[in-house]
């Protein structure tokens, strides 16, 4: 007989809906690699808005959204903060891209799991290696996020 | 309505069919002859070869109708569960296979399935809970071992999938899921030769595989995708990690002419990892045509 309040048997998939590998009804993700460049030019706001795009893409759980945006805003404020305290200002560019590179890293692994499922469980092996390039979108993202950074700077300057 | 000696004949020879791995044969036997319908061994050999045949909506619906006949039973809720799981409606297969588990919690192949599910839903905390009950059921559970190496490999666990992976081999050397896996995990590490043996014996089981998987060996073994090898073996995040401090490490030594150089190969790596990969993909493809 079924154990009464068994934890481990309680529906956790209830919302879920089927992914469409061919890209005609779903976008593909990016290339969750490809996110460095989006961290180093735009820094940890680009990445948080990047990232949370693929992770919507790769259908990674709600967890793994927040631990990204844990990640990169606490990149983002240390950045700005760093680069005031610094006082560095054409310099403080190469610091937001640093701490960029820095969420980088636990961003993609946050990631990896959603990505490898993917891959493993694609109906087809060729469907499995399909992503959208994100060329375009990086470009965009990054003249954005700098835009915000540098509006973030100058709040920060003010309270400083 | 008892089953004729020939319908039996038929369905003993419909499931050998299904055992050897011919599931279209095992069809076509079922197909031959009119089978009792109240037989649920009929409806479980035609939903697992259809199955295999990877038709899995209609394996999908034989697996309703048998439970309409049989609402409980718990071989029909596992089909059901599986074929619902490869179409990814992981909502549909995990209530298929909580009422299978319902009936029989500690069923090591149901916790397996469920665990399965799980995992295609990246539920990895749960799927390992669910993975450790069933190993406390049948710790030498070879279908348990298959999805502990899915699960590590998902995880991001590559030492503990390699191991894994090698001790599937070591139950059987040809199993084509440890290769697969083996294959894969070469393949991160830049293990070309090694990679493009695995995924070759992989191949030779099942030609129609792995083609994506092929095409990706194809082109890292292109000499103009070797500028790429370091962000394939390390990662993007480590290679401009090292590719800052190198640049910074050189201005700081006061070697400025270094440190520009330094900047413009940079510069050019960028611009070409960003088109080379892509362009060779084409190519690759067109080749192929």
């Amino acid at each position: 007989m079924p154990r009464t309040g068994d934890a481990l048997l309680t529906p956790t998939l209830t919302d879920h809906r089927p992914r469409d590998y061919t890209g005609s009804i779903e976008r593909p993700p990016w290339r969750t690699g490809s996110l460095v460049y989006g961290a180093i030019l735009g820094g940890p706001l680009a990445l948080l808005i990047l990232a949370l795009f693929d992770a919507g893409r790769l259908r990674a759980p709600a967890g793994t959204a927040q631990r990204i945006a844990a990640v990169c805003v606490a990149c983002l404020v240390a950045s700005v903060t760093v680069a005031r305290l610094l006082g560095l200002d054409a310099g403080g560019r190469l610091v937001v891209g640093l701490f960029g590179l820095l969420a980088f890293v636990p961003v993609r692994r946050s990631l990896l799991p959603a990505d490898r499922i993917r891959a493993m469980y694609a109906p087809d092996d060729d469907e499995a290696v399909v992503y959208e390039s994100i060329f375009a979108v990086t470009v965009g993202v990054v003249f954005f996020s700098l835009l915000v950074t540098v509006l973030l700077d100058a709040i920060v300057g003010e309270v400083l | 309505m008892s089953t004729s000696s020939a319908d039996a004949g038929a369905l003993e020879l419909a499931r050998h069919y299904l055992l050897v791995d011919q599931p279209q044969s095992a069809l076509d036997a079922l197909a031959a002859r009119q089978l009792d319908l109240d037989d649920p061994e009929v409806w479980a050999v035609r939903g697992w070869a259809l199955l295999d045949l990877d038709r899995h909506e209609d394996a999908a619906d034989t697996a309703r109708e048998a439970l309409g006949r049989w609402p409980d039973d718990v071989d029909f809720l596992r089909l059901l569960a599986v074929a619902e799981a490869q179409r990814d409606r992981l909502a549909e297969a995990e209530d298929a296979i909580l009422a299978a588990l319902a009936v029989e919690p500690d069923e090591p192949d149901l916790l397996a399935t469920y665990a399965d599910v799980l995992t295609r839903g990246v539920q990895l905390d749960e799927a390992g809970a669910v993975l450790d009950r069933a190993a406390e059921v049948a710790p030498d559970s070879t279908v348990v071992l298959r999805l502990r190496l899915n699960l590590a490999y998902a995880s991001g666990h590559d030492d503990e999938a390699r191991a894994l992976a090698h001790e599937l081999l070591q139950h059987d050397a040809d199993d084509y899921q440890g290769h697969v896996m083996l294959g894969a995990l070469d393949l991160d590490k830049l293990k070309l030769g090694d990679a493009r043996e695995r995924i070759g014996t992989a191949v030779r089981q099942d030609p129609a595989s792995l083609r994506g998987t092929t095409q990706q060996l194809r082109l890292l073994g292109n000499p103009l995708m070797w500028p790429m090898w370091p962000i394939q073996r390390f990662g993007p995040g480590p290679v401009w990690v090292a590719a800052v401090a190198t640049i910074f490490g050189l201005g700081a030594a006061g070697l400025g002419t270094a440190q520009a150089v330094a900047v413009v190969v940079w510069l050019v790596f960028c611009v070409y990892s960003w088109t080379v990969p892509a362009l060779v993909e084409r190519r690759l493809e067109r080749e192929d045509w």
